[in-house]
């Protein structure tokens, strides 16, 4: 077998799907010729990265595992109900919560809470400083007061 | 004589090295290039093969063919990747 053939080949050897008369002539030619042995190395490192590069396979005894343990779970009834009462308090406890934080922050936007708007002001009368004293005016009053 | 598998003890010895690590990319970029560069649908036919371990059925249905039309475009993309790789080597690995 000549090199020209081997490298056509070559992929399907590496592969193994040749019948077992040419995968002997492929083999003899490989352990005489260096250059198509090499070949064959590169290649068949090459094809190896597709075999990495796959996705991780699922694993299924995991999964297995997994649903058995859920199966376990309904069985043994680990749930108890208080467990499970608790759990609808729990969830009705953060819809009111939720409920009486959102009427709140309503009244703070539109301004219609009684405390609110109050708060409000002080808020804006503390960082607007044109409701302070200005400095000009502070230095007249001192100026009368020094005459 | 030369066998198939490989020097395995060998390969995991020069596993971590800084050769080795490199050599892979260059063969992985070799390889992909190659994929890359293969007609649209034997590259489909060969990564639904090699990547997704699709078998003939399953890849003629995706691909709306026939069993024998994949086992050709599966044995031409071989063909093809193959003398791609080939000179790959040829120009960059010698």
């Amino acid at each position: 077998m000549d090199c020209e053939k081997v490298h056509k080949d070559l992929i399907f050897y590496i592969e193994g799907s040749l019948d077992e008369e040419t995968m002997r002539s492929v083999e003899d030619h490989l352990s005489s010729c260096s250059s198509c042995a090499g070949f064959a190395d590169m290649l068949r490192t090459s094809l190896d990265i597709i075999e990495k590069e796959k996705k991780i396979p699922e694993d299924r005894e995991f999964t297995d595992k997994v649903i058995a343990g859920i199966s376990e779970e309904r069985k043994t009834g680990k749930v108890t109900p208080l467990v499970a009462i608790l759990r609808y308090v729990a969830a009705a406890a953060v819809i009111i919560f939720g409920v009486f934080t959102g009427m709140n922050i309503a009244k703070v936007v539109s301004g219609t809470g009684d405390n609110v708007t109050g708060a409000m002001d002080d808020e804006v009368y503390i960082i607007n400083d044109l409701y302070q004293e200005p400095i000009e005016s502070f230095f007249l009053l001192k100026y009368k007061d020094d005459e | 004589m030369y066998s198939p598998s490989g020097d395995m003890d060998n390969d995991s010895h020069q596993a971590d090295s800084p050769d080795y690590r490199l050599m892979q990319k260059d063969h992985a970029y070799a390889l992909h290039n190659a994929i890359d560069s293969l007609p649209a649908a034997q590259r489909t036919a060969f990564i639904l093969n090699k990547y997704d371990d699709l078998k003939y059925a399953e890849i003629a249905e995706i691909m709306n063919t026939s069993i024998s039309s994949v086992e050709s475009l599966l044995f031409r993309a071989k063909r093809n990747l193959q003398k791609r790789l080939h000179d790959y080597y040829r120009k960059n690995l010698k």
